[in-house]
């Protein structure tokens, strides 16, 4: 739990936003499908929580139930302690950016930006007032006369967050806003969106399925998968510690290697090679998911102790640094993060070695992590032959 | 691109022309005419526009047909918005009876004017077994006088007319609704509209084009509606409920006056034509 963020900023006299608290809320469709069960979650005032999973896994679903859109069947959503599970979405004090914006089409950009506010009983003047500020943080002022319909994509994008900032609510939500960017504008959006939370930081929850806009913006990050939490962190926790086979296959980029093996006697097998000599975990002898961070790979002397021989299969370089799909000896297929220096070529044979420190290990049944990398004794290196 | 649309248009010119322009020409030729039912022209001139300015009850009928139509519209626009906002309503609920409820608006538009003219007499009718008397004589209210006051005889020809044109306007209408993209409603609320507000916000500002082109085309069945007229009231009591088309067609069939209908026919045609230029005006607009 990374309370730290938070608490700090409302130390700081910062945070304004409210503690949002779902407790086992679920939703059943009418068609029978499940799209999100018991699902609990805290958002400390001022945090910035992102909800982050594939397509489909409910994602949404719980997003709308915290606007007050649908309505959960089992559970209770609070807003600073207030059940507000039977309110309607017009009383509760939340703003929303829609994936595809929904801006009134009839209404001019100011018109849509001030519609809120309007609605929940400011005067004109207040209005005008509070949409030239969030046009000018937002660098919209020439475009209030212009109608959506006369917007490029990442302006409707701006206006649809300055329709949120605008009335200054107690929870942002966000619904993939920046899912319909181009992959640049969709980076600087990224960098505005968590610069405007460090200049209001109201409570906000995220949404989106793209790991990587979840690790760089979230204090903390829900990864979920078929209506369910799998883990709860920052992003270095989840990272570093995932806390099953879903969460390691879908945080990182590319994701973590995983391969079957075995333990048997303290020591790591696969594909009848001892890999790895002492796993500092007292874990039983048997089956196991074995995991490997493509950083945690790297390149040895074919000759050195406990080198795995491999075949470099595809290059990808990136130009900071180069990914590279090896085929190794127990290990299979997997990714390796090289130096953008080093010499490689696809066909090229060399060997691979990681250290015990950064290994995972997984239930192969339940897919509960067994044991996270530790990152303590860094010495003892993987794949001597048995 | 289309390199040759005139080649592909020629077939529905031509079937256009002959049975819209060559009769709309004859009539033309008929308005300067003598013409009567009962014996071809027999000379030319303006003497049928002259009558017709002269006529001392055409500016009754100018004003029935303005009292007729406006009121009509307005009761289209609003029945027809009306049934069509419940119908999606009920729709997006999974109601049951919403087909049914489309089917009974849609099956009062089938019925042909007469026969819709015909059922509205006997429900208006002021003899003691009158549907709607007797009802109203049962609930203790007093009796109405549907057909034989003037005034509530345009009352009555205006109810029977929006009856019978509701399904129109309910299915623009229908269309319309339906195709507003639901999120506009869901991020009003987010933004505190309550319905009423969402009703003005979104729903009204959405519709603005298909009420626009409604009301014209929903004019232009109006002021060629007689037929209904003709078996309701006749244009009766006196000239209450006359309007011009039905003038027209009592000027023709009663008075055998061919010359004088013809040019009261092409002031209506000309009003429509006026109006089907504003709906091509609009649709053109839409399209941009
Ligand atoms: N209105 C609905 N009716 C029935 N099923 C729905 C509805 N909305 C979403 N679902 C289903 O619920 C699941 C979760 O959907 P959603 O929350 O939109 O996922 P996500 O946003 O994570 O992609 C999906 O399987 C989806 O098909
Ligand atoms: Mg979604």
């Amino acid at each position: 739990m990374d309370k730290t963020t938070a608490e700090e900023l409302r130390r700081a006299g910062a945070a304004e936003g409210a503690r949002l608290n779902l407790e086992g809320i679920a939703k059943r469709f009418d068609g029978g499908s499940v799209a999100v069960s018991a699902l609990d979650l805290e958002a400390l005032p001022g945090e910035f929580v992102v909800l982050v999973g594939p397509s489909g896994c409910g994602k949404s679903t719980t997003l709308r139930m915290v606007a007050g859109l649908e309505a959960p069947t089992e559970g209770r959503i609070r807003i600073d302690g207030r059940d507000v599970t039977a309110l309607g979405a017009a009383d509760r004090d939340v703003a929303m950016v829609f994936q595809d914006y929904a801006l009134y089409p009839h209404m001019s950009v100011a018109r849509n930006m001030g519609f809120g506010l309007r609605r929940r009983g400011a005067s004109r003047e207040e209005t005008r007032r509070a949409v030239a500020e969030a046009a000018r943080i937002l660098e919209l002022d020439d475009l209030l006369d212009r109608r959506p319909g006369e917007l490029s994509g990442g302006q409707r994008q701006r206006v649809a967050m300055g329709r949120a900032i605008v009335r200054r609510p107690r929870l942002f939500l966000f619904d993939e806003p920046l899912s319909n960017l181009d992959a640049r504008l969709r980076i600087s959006m990224r960098t505005e969106v968590k610069r405007l939370h460090a200049r209001f930081p109201t409570t906000t929850l995220y949404v989106t399925h793209d790991q990587t806009e979840a690790m760089t913006m979230a204090d903390r990050v829900v990864v979920m998968n078929a209506g369910r939490v799998e883990q709860v962190g920052t992003p270095m926790e989840v990272y570093d510690r995932p806390a099953s086979l879903f969460v390691a296959g879908f945080v990182g980029s590319p994701p973590m290697n995983l391969f079957p093996a075995r333990l048997e006697a303290g020591a790591l097998h696969a594909e009848g090679r001892r890999i790895l000599p002492d796993v500092p975990a007292g874990l039983p002898d048997g089956p196991v998911m074995a995991g490997l961070r493509p950083e945690a790979l790297r390149l040895a002397d074919p000759g050195a102790q406990g080198a795995m021989p491999a075949r470099l299969d595809l290059l990808e370089p990136l130009g900071a640094e180069t990914l590279a799909l090896w085929t190794a000896e127990g290990l299979g297929e997997v990714w390796v993060r090289h130096d953008a220096r080093a010499r490689l070529a696809p066909g090229l044979r060399a060997a691979l070695t990681a250290h015990a420190a950064d290994l995972h290990l997984f239930d192969p049944g339940t897919g509960t992590a067994l044991r996270s990398g530790a990152f303590e004794n860094r010495s003892a290196p993987l794949g001597s032959p048995s | 691109m289309a390199a040759r649309p005139l080649l592909w248009l020629l077939p529905i010119a031509l079937v256009l022309g002959t049975v819209y322009v060559i009769p709309v020409a004859d009539v033309v030729r008929l308005s300067f005419s003598d013409a009567t039912l009962l014996r071809p022209a027999e000379s030319y001139g303006l003497s049928g526009y002259a009558a017709m300015l002269e006529a001392r009850d055409l500016g009754v009928v100018l004003r029935n047909t303005v009292v007729f139509t406006v009121a009509s519209v307005v009761g289209l626009q609003l029945a027809g918005l009306l049934v069509a906002l419940l119908v999606a309503r009920g729709d997006r609920r999974g109601l049951p009876g919403m087909t049914a409820l489309r089917t009974i608006v849609l099956a009062a538009w089938v019925v042909p004017g007469v026969a819709n003219g015909i059922i509205w007499q006997t429900l208006f009718s002021e003899a003691p077994f009158g549907a709607i008397n007797s009802t109203l004589a049962l609930i203790g209210l007093p009796r109405v006088a549907w057909l034989s006051d003037p005034e509530m005889a345009m009352v009555s020809a205006v109810l029977a007319n929006v009856w019978q044109g509701t399904a129109f306007s309910m299915v623009v209408f229908y269309a319309a609704r339906r195709a507003i993209d639901p999120r506009l409603y869901e991020a009003a609320e987010v933004d505190g509209a309550r319905p009423f507000a969402r009703f003005v916000y979104i729903t009204l500002p959405q519709l603005k084009g298909a009420i626009l082109v409604n009301t014209v085309l929903v004019t232009i069945q109006t002021l060629n509606t007689f037929d209904s007229i003709l078996a309701l009231t006749g244009g009766g009591p006196g000239r209450a409920t006359e309007v011009l088309s039905l003038h027209i067609f009592n000027r023709v069939f009663y008075n055998y006056d061919l010359g004088g209908g013809s040019a009261l026919a092409l002031v209506l045609v000309a009003i429509s034509t006026a109006l089907t230029l504003v709906y091509i005006a609009l649709l053109g607009r839409g399209r941009t």
